[in-house]
């Protein structure tokens, strides 16, 4: 081997642990894109959001980017509007959820005994019943709108947010410095604030951005219902809903709306990813210091991922 | 002066009981704790610590059981040095010292770390960044900062290079506190540790001054240990016995790996008197060799 390929080796290894972060930053940078884009939806959409009779159906041409949908308006026009209520659902869901679910969670893994039994099977109850099922039972008592949309989903999405935090909880509580703090005297809502809640945040953060493509999804399924987003709210979910008798003949009014709930998805995931090295201080983010990682705890945080 | 003595203990977890009708006091000089893992070494200590509550029997800690004793007064006297993830991996060093200094006395944070040898300015460091003796350092500087009256100390050298853990005992064996240390290092016993116990099975097998009990065992399992420590230049250490057995459910827990066993071993012995400060629990003591 040669000293130019021995070198040429070296720069591949050194790049090689950093991809992850690359990707994250990609997928951080589509977030901006989508966010600001969808902000900035009313000075920057080519079209009002309103129909035209006179443009059905019209695809992808210089025109318009998108097409148009069955009652003329233009598609990215829709798009930009819908992800300001297709992300403004998955942030409130995913933060009411994350909310009730880590607190109950922490909590109950970390005083076990009959406290982790209340808080648990109270979850298990909740888990029992279909998600959806119970989405939509909910959805049908409250208004048909974006805000019911939110509170049937986050009902049955905060679950597994109590499920998963209770059990990195339970592992925390057994580590030595919880010990240590708890031989200080430090009382216990101390202790969950200092030392349980912090080290039981990654798993969950990286859950919230996987999640989000999947509460956009299921906030599409009860918008198609008539539970959700009403016409002529603009709302991915509901767009490609609406799109979907179409697809053989008018492809573009479902894909572009499918791209965006996809694009948006992927990008939740790869910054999932990324945050998971950046919150863990044994792994990738402490790699500029003099790290000595110790593969335990980066091990633990992965292994406690779950997939609804 | 005895600072906290357990008497009779049963400890488990859940309705498992793996340390059974244990009495010892800790009293001046230092005390170990010998035995291989899952012997109840570390279940022992944290009840002692106040982190488990006993299955039957008491903690003393002076004239009041733990249940009744001020636990503020306790806390200050009783402190714990762990070896696994006895740090924050979160926490800057020094916010894990302060933590147990009122208002996070920054100042005794720097003194504390300075006390155990270390460049004060490590505060800013996270556990991660500093080397295992450095991060055991703190762990007692930790410890140290609510002045206690006696360390449990479980494993605190075991996962140290032998370099690193001559330093790390030469830093206990100067404290000015005393010491309960589990171990399944003798050496460590033998230099920081005047009594000790050993436990097989969550049960006393022998107990005694430590130098007695390493030169002349009279328990088959402290023999066995001590002839396990691999000699610099001399032979491997040879195996007696069936050294994988689980322990005996009924009679001598020891008895299916002992190599001198015989019928009356079927039933339990009990832990009794062997003269000059000793005690052992063994049919045939008189025949450890």
């Amino acid at each position: 081997m040669t000293a130019a390929e021995t070198a040429a080796g070296g720069r591949l290894r050194r790049t090689l642990p950093r991809i992850p972060d690359r990707f994250a930053a990609f997928g951080a940078a589509l977030i901006v894109i989508v966010v600001v884009a969808s902000i900035l939806a009313p000075w920057i959409a080519p079209y009002p959001d309103e129909p035209n009779p006179l443009e059905l159906l019209r695809p992808p041409s210089a025109a318009h980017w998108f097409g148009t949908d069955q009652v003329g308006r233009d598609v990215l026009t829709r798009i930009l509007y819908g992800g300001r209520t297709s992300l403004f659902i998955a942030v409130a869901v995913l933060a009411v959820s994350a909310v009730a679910g880590v607190t109950l969670g922490v909590v109950a893994g970390y005083a076990g005994g009959w406290v982790r039994d209340v808080i648990m099977r109270v979850t298990d109850v909740f888990l029992a019943f279909p998600a959806l099922l119970l989405s939509l039972a909910l959805a049908v008592v409250l208004q048909p709108s974006v805000n019911t949309v939110v509170l049937a989903i986050a009902a049955t999405w905060w679950p597994w947010y109590t499920r998963l935090s209770a059990s990195v909880a339970a592992s925390i509580a057994t580590r030595g410095y919880v010990d240590a703090a708890r031989c200080l005297g430090v009382p216990a809502p101390l202790i969950i604030l200092r030392h349980v809640l912090p080290n039981s945040l990654t798993p969950v953060l990286v859950q919230l951005s996987l999640d989000a493509g999947g509460v956009i999804l299921t906030a599409a399924a009860l918008s198609y219902l008539g539970l959700g987003a009403q016409e002529p709210t603009a709302e991915w979910g509901l767009m490609v809903q609406q799109g979907q008798t179409l697809f053989t003949t008018n492809w573009w009014v479902v894909t572009f709306p499918g791209l965006a709930i996809l694009v948006t998805a992927f990008a939740f995931n790869v910054i999932g990813e990324g945050l998971r090295n950046a919150l863990d201080p044994r792994s990738g983010g402490a790699r500029q210091e003099r790290a000595k990682p110790t593969s335990a705890g980066a091990a633990a945080t992965m292994s406690t991922r779950v997939v609804k | 002066m005895t600072m906290l003595r357990a008497e009779r203990v049963t400890l488990g977890y859940g309705k498992r009981p793996v340390v059974h009708d244990v009495s010892l006091d800790i009293t001046e000089g230092g005390v170990g704790l010998i035995g291989e893992s899952g012997s109840g070494k570390t279940t022992l200590a944290r009840a002692f610590l106040g982190l488990l509550t006993p299955m039957s029997g008491n903690i003393w800690y002076g004239d009041k059981t733990l249940k009744k004793a001020d636990l503020r007064a306790f806390r200050k006297d009783v402190q714990p040095v762990f070896q696994a993830e006895a740090l924050d991996p979160r926490m800057r060093i020094g916010s894990s010292i302060a933590e147990a200094l009122p208002r996070g006395d920054r100042a005794r944070v720097r003194e504390l770390l300075e006390q155990v040898g270390l460049d004060p300015d490590l505060a800013a460091r996270r556990p991660h960044q500093l080397s295992g003796g450095q991060r055991q350092r703190v762990v007692i500087a930790r410890a140290l900062a609510v002045g206690p009256g006696l360390l449990i100390l479980d494993e605190p050298t075991s996962a140290l290079d032998v370099t690193v853990q001559a330093k790390i005992l030469d830093l206990l064996a100067g404290l000015d506190t005393e010491r309960l240390l589990i171990t399944h290092n003798l050496a460590v016993v033998e230099r920081l540790c005047r009594t000790s116990h050993v436990l097989f099975a969550g049960r006393i097998v022998e107990s005694g001054p430590t130098k007695d009990l390493l030169a002349k065992p009279a328990h088959p399992y402290t023999k066995a240990l001590r002839d396990a420590v691999p000699k610099l230049g001399g032979a491997p250490p040879e195996a007696r016995g069936r050294t994988e057995a689980v322990p005996a459910a009924t009679g001598c827990p020891y008895r299916l790996r002992c190599p001198i066993a015989v019928p009356e071993c079927e039933q339990a012995p009990a832990l009794r008197d062997a003269g000059g400060g000793r005690q052992v629990a063994c049919h045939r003591a008189g025949d450890v060799t």
